[in-house]
């Protein structure tokens, strides 16, 4: 009885740490998705408006849905830090991140604008990357997790 | 307000002192901050001082973070006043600035290695204009130009003059206010009191405005601070020929030197101000040296 109990216990979680995984996979394609998003927010922003960054921020975080790792991000911004991490960032991706908070503001709006631009290019690219990654891992790995639970349980019985 | 733009140490020496006796602050790289405080002061830790080794030295990350936070982080939302050489933040104070400028195709493009700074801080004293009311409105508004050196009061009579005649004669007083400093507009709404009857147009040059302005808000009176260029005085000469009064002011110590003035001519030759205001700041700012009619002759001193 007890070995059944444990065994239900391992597959669950088991598939809960694979359903982890999966999330994280979503969570990354869902970020870098709100990130392009937030990119041409700004450029469309500082193109016509010409509003401060701060205004945008605060416009920006009222009205959007994003999840709460861009705006965490932004927040962060906000209070004057200068070096941005999430858990959904990659340490190769982190760079990209600081690159593209501590550019905004520090130029022209000419200047500005292309080089969101240019961020926007590099962010897409880590988004089609992401979600070939899910493609490939990501959306297997709750059923990896089950499986795995399932042939630890097996041995155990 | 002034403290939010200035670094911590320079804030707290000014936070001890009485801001509305503090006209300027003059920050340069490698020297003594220096304000005007009544007289010409050094900056110390603890407020004015005469003792140049009590003063604060200014460095470069001084002058950056000035700046910085004059633009609210935001280069681009302020590089067309960088390009004119000042920044005007809330408060109507106005950050000059002196560095290199970077050329491109003959146009300056920015401002960069500020070396020197130069904040000056507004101040609005109400019913500063009344000895001169009379000689501007009296039997009618006429076309006046106010001149003086720089600092020496032109923005605060002006500023006033908008507030009285737009009060006490029911005019509509349109500002054309292209550096944001008599109304200092936040958010669509003048920092200042300046009568029910004023309109202000902001961050637009004085050539729009007047020919927009005119048009779109139907003034009796239209204002505008430091006219000094031929598209300045060809956008008077229109508000003018409109009919609608224009009262100006410009950078000018007296008479005598604004005759000599090249662009000027237009206006002096066609008799365009009937009112000369000539200030200085002999016994302060706002000293008044005299008010002339349209001959040059004096009316009072």
């Amino acid at each position: 009885m007890i070995n059944l109990v444990l065994s239900i216990l391992i597959i669950a979680c088991s598939s809960y740490i694979g359903w982890g995984i999966q999330n994280y996979y979503k969570n990354r394609i869902s970020f870098y998705n709100n990130l392009d998003n937030f990119l041409h927010y700004l450029i469309n922003n500082i193109n016509f408006y010409k509003d401060c960054v701060n205004k945008i921020l605060v416009n920006y975080l009222s009205a959007t849905n994003d999840s709460k790792y861009l705006k965490n991000i932004i927040i962060d911004f906000m209070d004057g830090k200068n070096d941005f991490d999430s858990i959904v960032v990659k340490k190769d991706e982190k760079q990209l991140l600081t690159n593209i908070f501590n550019h905004l503001g520090k130029s022209d709006s000419e200047n500005q604008i292309a080089g969101l631009t240019n961020f926007s290019t590099q962010v897409q690219f880590v988004l089609k990357k992401c979600r070939e990654d899910y493609e490939k891992v990501g959306k297997i790995t709750t059923k990896l997790g089950f499986l795995f639970g399932l042939a630890l349980a097996i041995c155990l019985l | 307000m002034i403290e939010r733009y200035l670094p911590v140490i320079v804030g707290k020496a000014i936070a001890q002192l009485n801001l509305a006796k503090l006209g300027e602050i003059r920050m340069r790289i490698g020297y003594p901050i220096v304000v005007d405080y009544g007289g010409i002061y050094y900056l110390g830790l603890n407020g004015v001082t005469d003792v140049i080794s009590k003063s604060i030295i200014c460095d470069k990350a001084m002058i950056d973070f000035v700046v910085t936070h004059a633009c609210e982080n935001s280069i681009y939302a302020y590089n067309e006043e960088i390009k004119q050489g000042f920044i005007t933040v809330e408060g109507g104070i106005r950050i000059g600035l002196a560095g290199t400028c970077v050329n491109e195709k003959n146009t300056i493009k920015t401002i960069k290695n500020l070396s020197s700074i130069n904040i000056r801080l507004p101040h609005e004293i109400r019913d500063c204009s009344l000895k001169i009311l009379e000689f501007i409105t009296e039997p009618q508004i006429v076309n006046t130009l106010i001149l003086s050196p720089p600092g020496a009061g032109k923005t605060t009579l002006l500023r006033d003059l908008a507030f009285q005649i737009s009060q006490r004669y029911i005019k509509n007083v349109l500002i054309i206010d292209e550096r944001n400093e008599i109304a200092n507009v936040v958010n669509g709404v003048s920092q200042y009191k300046l009568g029910i009857f004023c309109d202000v147009m902001t961050n637009c040059t004085k050539q729009f405005g007047l020919e927009n302005g005119i048009r779109s808000m139907r003034p009796d009176v239209v204002m505008t601070d430091e006219i000094a260029n031929v598209d300045d005085i060809n956008a008077v000469l229109y508000a003018q020929g409109c009919g609608v009064k224009v009262i100006a002011t410009t950078h000018c110590d007296n008479l005598e030197n604004l005759q000599t003035k090249k662009d000027f001519q237009p206006l002096l030759s066609n008799k365009a101000f009937n009112r000369y205001i000539v200030l200085s700041s002999r016994n302060g700012a706002g000293t008044l040296e005299g008010v002339y009619d349209k001959n040059f002759k004096c009316l009072c001193m």
